[in-house]
C-alpha cells in the first residue's frame, strides 16, 4: 500500500472509464475514491494527498462530526472504535444500514443519521472517504482537492 | 414526586430544614471533609491539611483503591463527609457510598437511564461528581434528571427534570448546593441548546428561579438597570441586539461547568459556553451572553455583573470554566477577585464584586487569535488571519492557537493562599478551523465547523511536541511563574494544601506532588488508566488521605485521538497523539493514597 514518498495514484474503475484512460496501477477492484499523494512544495515537501470531491465531503462530514467520537483521521478514541478496522469487515450495505438506523457497540452509542440533513445527504461521501482509509491510500491529515473533474 | 414519597421527604428534612447553607460551610470549614467540589465554596481546592508536606510526600503509599466497574471517561472526584466518601461514575451515573472505616460499600445507587442519551453526549459520557448539603447527596445524571439522594441510605428523596435528552440537552457537571437550593446548569452546546442556570428547592425540588445565557431580558433575569458589563448598565435588550431574528433560540451558551459561590456578597459564578453553530458566518453579531462569566444573586438569580470574554465566537472556546473566588492584592490595592483561566487562553482577574476588569493576560505563550485585551472595552483584539469569520465559510483558517479545546477546559485549577500562586493544568494544542454552512434540527448536532487538532510546537516552531503544560500563574501580574511540560494535555483538576505541595494527574495515569513554590516533581505513581478526574484530600481518624479518580476518556480521548484500540503508525508530530494508546487502558478506579 501507499507507503512510499514517491507519486502515487489509485484510481476508481469508473472514474477511469469515464475518463476512458488506461492507467497501468489501477487496483483489481472498483474502488469509491480517487486519491493521488506526493510530496508538496507548498506544505514544506510534507506528503499531501489529493482527493476526487466526494472523497474531500467524506472528510469534511468527518471532520465535523464523526470526529467527535471517533477521532480525527478516523482512528478511533476511548469509546468509539478504530473506524478503519470496521470498515475493513464490512460492505456498504452493512455501512447504510448503521448510517440509517444506528449501532450499539460493545462500549458506546451510535445514533442514527437518517434523520440529519447535515449527515445523511453523505453516506456515500463517508464510505468513499472510510475506505480511503482503510485501504491505507488516504494519508492522515486534510486531504486537497484534485482539480475538479470533467 | 408521590405523596408518599414527599411525606418521606419532609419527615427526612423535617431534623435539618434549617440552614443547609450554614451546614455546608461548617462541613467546608473543618478540612478533614472534602464536602464539596472545590473543596470550599471558593472553588481553591486548597486544604489546610499539612501532614503530608514537601519533606515526606515523597514516601506517598497506595492505602486503598476501589473500582467504580464502569469504563469510558472519569471526570470529578469523591466527596468526603465524616466517615463516608461517596463517589460517582460516568454513565449510567452509579453513586457508591464507602465506609472510609473498612472501606465497605454502604449503598449503591444505579439508575437505569435511557441508552438514546449516550449519543447526544458530545465527549464521552463523562460526570463531574456530587453535591452534598442538608443530608442529601445530590446527583445530576446525564439524562438531565436531578436526584436527591439521603445521604445515610441512598434513598431517593425526591428527583427533577432539568431538560430533554431528545433535543440534545444533557447534564455533564457537579451540582452545587447554595442556601436551601441546589444550583445546576445544562449541556448541549453542539445540539443548539439554549443555556441556562436553575436552583431547585433542596427539600422538596421545586424549581425556585432559572435564568437563560441568552434571549429575552426577563428569561435571563437581567435587571437593564442595575446589572453591568464592566460597570456599565447593559440596558434593554443586551443579547436580543446582539442576534439576527429569532437566533437565539439556537443561541448556545450552556452551563456545563464549575459553580462557586461568595456566601459574604450572597453571589454564584459561573460562565457560558459557546453560541449556537461553530460556524460564525450564520450568526452575525455578539451572540451576547454566550462567553460570558455571569454573578448572580442567590436568592434570586437576577444578575449583578456579566462579561463577555469571547463576543462572537470563531473558535468553540467556551467560557465555562472555573471561577476562583481569592482575595488578592492588585496594583496595590487589595481586591475581592475572582480568577478565570479561559479556554481562549486568557488568565482573567476581575473584581467580584463590581465585575471590573483587572488582568487578562495570555497564560499559554503560544495563544495566537488574539494580541491583547482592551482593559476599557474587555475585547480581545482579534488577529485577521486567525479569524474564520474574517476567513469565511468554507476557508480552512489554519494554525490558531489554541484550538477549541481551549489552553485549559474544564479540568479546574487550585489556589494557595500561602504561595499566593494558582496551579493551572494546560492545553498546549493549536487547530486548523474551516467553518461551513449547516441546518439545524432538534436533537442532532448542530456544528458547522471543521476541526483539525496538532501540537502547539507546529506552530511555534521551537522543536517541541508536548500537548500540555502545568503551570504557577500570579494572577496580580497576569505571568506565569513556573511551567512543567507534559507529554499530553494536563486534564485532570489540581489540589493544593498547606504542605506547599501541589498534586495533579496526568493522561497516562501518573498522580503527580510537586513542589508548590518551584513545581520540582517531588513524588509519582502510575495509577490503573490516564487520569482526568480531580484529586481531592480529607482526614479519616486524623490522618491525611490524597485521593484520585482514574479512568481515561473525555474530550481528552479523542480530541488528542487517542486511537486505544489501535491505530496505524503515525505520521511526525502527529505521531505522539498516538503513544498514549501505549501508556494506558480504561477503566474506573479511585487510588486513594497515605504516608504508611
Amino acid at each position: 500500500m501507499n507507503r512510499c514518498g514517491t507519486f502515487v495514484q489509485f484510481v476508481a474503475a469508473a472514474a477511469l472509464a469515464a475518463a476512458g484512460a488506461g492507467h497501468a496501477q489501477e487496483p483489481e477492484a472498483a474502488k469509491p475514491y480517487t486519491v493521488e499523494c506526493e510530496p508538496d512544495p507548498e506544505e514544506g515537501g510534507a506528503m499531501v494527498c489529493r482527493v476526487d470531491r466526494g472523497t474531500y465531503v467524506g472528510w469534511r462530514t468527518f471532520h465535523a462530526i464523526c470526529h467527535t467520537c471517533h477521532a480525527q483521521d478516523a482512528v478511533g478514541s476511548t469509546f468509539a472504535p478504530d473506524l478503519l478496522a470496521r470498515v475493513r469487515e464490512i460492505d456498504q450495505t452493512t455501512f447504510m444500514k448503521a448510517m440509517n438506523e444506528g449501532f450499539t457497540g460493545q462500549m458506546g452509542v451510535m445514533p442514527p443519521w437518517k434523520q440529519d440533513p447535515n449527515v445523511n445527504k453523505y453516506f456515500g461521501e463517508l464510505w468513499s472517504y472510510l475506505q480511503a482509509r482503510a485501504d491505507g491510500v488516504l494519508l492522515r491529515g486534510r486531504p486537497k482537492r484534485l482539480p475538479a473533474e470533467p | 414526586m408521590n405523596t408518599k414519597s414527599f411525606v418521606m421527604a419532609l419527615a427526612l428534612l423535617a431534623p435539618c430544614f434549617a440552614g443547609a447553607n450554614e451546614d455546608v460551610q461548617e462541613l467546608i470549614a473543618d478540612s478533614s471533609n472534602w464536602a464539596t467540589w472545590g473543596g470550599n465554596y471558593a472553588g481553591t481546592r486548597y486544604s489546610e491539611l499539612a501532614q503530608i508536606d514537601k519533606s515526606n510526600v515523597g514516601r506517598l503509599q497506595v492505602a486503598w483503591t476501589f473500582s467504580t466497574g464502569v469504563l469510558r471517561g472519569h471526570e470529578g472526584g469523591p466527596l468526603v463527609v465524616g466517615d463516608m466518601l461517596y463517589i460517582h461514575t460516568p454513565f449510567p451515573n452509579k453513586v457508591y457510598s464507602i465506609n472510609l472505616a473498612d472501606q465497605t460499600i454502604n449503598w449503591t445507587y444505579a439508575p437505569t437511564q435511557d441508552a438514546d442519551t449516550i449519543p447526544v453526549m458530545c465527549c464521552d459520557t463523562v460526570n463531574r461528581g456530587l453535591a452534598y448539603g442538608d443530608g442529601k447527596i445530590f446527583l445530576q445524571q446525564a439524562d438531565t434528571k436531578l436526584v436527591a439522594l439521603n445521604a445515610k441510605t441512598g434513598a431517593v428523596v425526591w428527583t427533577a427534570i432539568n431538560g430533554d435528552p431528545a433535543k440534545g440537552e444533557t447534564n455533564t457537571n457537579a451540582p452545587l448546593v447554595v442556601k436551601d437550593t441546589v444550583i445546576t446548569g445544562i449541556s448541549g452546546g453542539e445540539y443548539g441548546v439554549r443555556g441556562f442556570i436553575v436552583a431547585y428547592d433542596i427539600a422538596t425540588g421545586r424549581q425556585v428561579w432559572k435564568a437563560y445565557s441568552v434571549g429575552p431580558d426577563e428569561e435571563l433575569l437581567i435587571d437593564p438597570e442595575r446589572t453591568t458589563h464592566l460597570e456599565q448598565p447593559i440596558g434593554a435588550n443586551s443579547s436580543l441586539s446582539t442576534w439576527e431574528g429569532e437566533q437565539w433560540r439556537l443561541g448556545g451558551g450552556t452551563t456545563w461547568g464549575w459553580f462557586t459561590y461568595d456566601p459574604a456578597l450572597n453571589l454564584v459564578y459561573y460562565g457560558s459556553g459557546n453560541p449556537g453553530t461553530w460556524n460564525p458566518v450564520a450568526r452575525p453579531g455578539d451572540n451576547r451572553w454566550s462567553m460570558t462569566l455571569f454573578a448572580r444573586d442567590a436568592d434570586t438569580g437576577v444578575a449583578k455583573w456579566v462579561y463577555q470574554m469571547t463576543p462572537h465566537d470563531e473558535w468553540d472556546y467556551d467560557g465555562v470554566n472555573e471561577n476562583l473566588l481569592v482575595d488578592l492584592e492588585v496594583d496595590g490595592r487589595m481586591r475581592k477577585a475572582l480568577v478565570h483561566f479561559d479556554r481562549n487562553g486568557f488568565g482573567y482577574t476581575l473584581d467580584r464584586e463590581s465585575g471590573e476588569l483587572l488582568v487578562a493576560e495570555k497564560f499559554d505563550p503560544a495563544v495566537n487569535w488574539a494580541t491583547h485585551v482592551d482593559m476599557r472595552t474587555g475585547r480581545p483584539q482579534v488577529v485577521d488571519r486567525y479569524s474564520t469569520d474574517e476567513n469565511g465559510e468554507d476557508f480552512n483558517t489554519e494554525d490558531i492557537c489554541p484550538a477549541a479545546l481551549g489552553s485549559k477546559d474544564q479540568q479546574p485549577a487550585a489556589y494557595s493562599p500561602r504561595t499566593k500562586l494558582f496551579y493551572v493544568p494546560t492545553n498546549h494544542v493549536c487547530m486548523d478551523y474551516e467553518p461551513y454552512e449547516v441546518e439545524y434540527v432538534a436533537g442532532q448536532p448542530y456544528v458547522g465547523a471543521v476541526l483539525t487538532m496538532f501540537p502547539a510546537g507546529q506552530v511555534t516552531r521551537d522543536g517541541t511536541t508536548n500537548l500540555g503544560n502545568f503551570i504557577a500563574w500570579d494572577a496580580a501580574e497576569g505571568k506565569i511563574v513556573w511551567s512543567n511540560s507534559e507529554p499530553f494535555s494536563v486534564w485532570s483538576g489540581a489540589l493544593a494544601t498547606a504542605g506547599d505541595v501541589v498534586f495533579y494527574g496526568t493522561l497516562e495515569g501518573y498522580l503527580k506532588a510537586v513542589d508548590a513554590n518551584t513545581g520540582e516533581e517531588l513524588y509519582s505513581f502510575k495509577t490503573p488508566s490516564g487520569i482526568i478526574g480531580n484529586i481531592n484530600t480529607w482526614t479519616h481518624e486524623g490522618k491525611q488521605y490524597v485521593g484520585v479518580l482514574s479512568g481515561i476518556g473525555g474530550w481528552a480521548g479523542i480530541g488528542m485521538a487517542a486511537g486505544l484500540e489501535g491505530a496505524t503508525d503515525g505520521l511526525g508530530a502527529v505521531g505522539a497523539y498516538r503513544s498514549l494508546s501505549r501508556h494506558t487502558q480504561l477503566g474506573g478506579v479511585l487510588t486513594v493514597f497515605a504516608i504508611p
